[in-house]
């Protein structure tokens, strides 16, 4: 755990020391109102794993979690069905 | 001595073409095409499977900012719904967008070749260009050879049907969820 750490933390380095991974989105970059990302079930914790809980899903279940910031965050969880892609396409109505 | 020795981790920096192949919405006709349609599919399957599980800050996938907005905005197109803008987000939440001055003015090709060289020469990953345009080993000792005659290019590139060889090989486990959820999806279907 803690070599894994490092070695992220050594390719962060990497790769700003050269200033072509800025952390601050420049101006016109994609701006989000809310963070969405696809997590595993079993690698969520606190209210976003209860969220998850709640639905009835299982650990290997993958999840598109949308967090919200109005002072304390909210998680809204959604289980993804068959493959990522697919879901994702059909989600978008590109199928 | 050999328990000193870090073996190299695997990444994966993502070309344009890959982008267009994994999220062509319907099955080509052609067979050729298809081949490499379901193995693009399959590994942008096995990069958002992989990411999910990853702590905040690790990447498996790379990419440089042009090439990817490159594809969303073909992708979004010119009214995009609020479903396929969150889509987009989502698919920039699961790889690392490179961005920034260094690379601002390079072609979308050259901008993968020096995310590649980078990842290789100065960390311990060993990152795989994966692209499914045949001229990209001809563009890339383009690319290399400007500066330096004998240069060789230090990292593998290869198309999604070698790269699905290769993840099979590495994460048998992962690769056999995403084949289950890849059934079920067609099942569905």
């Amino acid at each position: 755990m803690i070599c894994e750490k490092r070695k992220d933390y050594r390719l962060i380095v990497v790769l700003e020391v050269l200033y072509i991974m800025p952390r601050k989105r420049e101006k016109g970059e994609r701006e989000m109102s809310a963070d969405i990302r696809i997590r595993a079930v079993k690698v969520l914790h606190g209210r976003a794993k209860e969220e998850a809980m709640k639905q009835g899903l299982k650990s290997d279940d993958l999840v598109i979690v949308k967090t919200t910031v109005n002072s304390l965050p909210e998680y809204s969880v959604e289980k993804i069905e068959g493959d990522p892609v697919s879901y994702l396409l059909k989600r978008a109505g590109k199928t | 001595m050999a328990s000193s020795v870090q073996s190299s981790e695997i990444v994966l920096v993502l070309c344009h073409s890959f982008f267009h192949d994994a999220f062509r919405p319907h099955k080509p006709l052609d067979s050729n095409v298809f081949k490499t349609w379901t193995s693009s599919r399959f590994v942008a399957n096995l990069i958002i499977e992989k990411q999910a599980r990853l702590s905040e800050g690790s990447f498996f996938a790379f990419t440089s900012k042009q090439v990817f907005d490159s594809f969303a905005s073909k992708f979004e197109g010119d009214k995009p719904s609020a479903k396929l803008i969150e889509t987009v987000q989502i698919l920039h939440n699961s790889i690392y967008v490179v961005g920034g001055n260094a690379l601002k003015n390079l072609s979308d090709d050259d901008s993968v070749f020096v995310i590649c060289d980078i990842l290789y020469s100065r960390s311990n990953y060993k990152p795989i260009l994966v692209s499914d345009i045949p001229k990209k080993v001809e563009k890339a000792e383009t690319f290399y050879h400007k500066k330096d005659a004998n240069a060789k290019i230090p990292y593998p590139i290869c198309n999604a049907i070698e790269v699905e060889l290769i993840l099979r090989d590495k994460f048998p486990e992962l690769c056999n969820l995403v084949d289950r959820r890849l059934k079920k999806s067609l099942i569905e279907a």
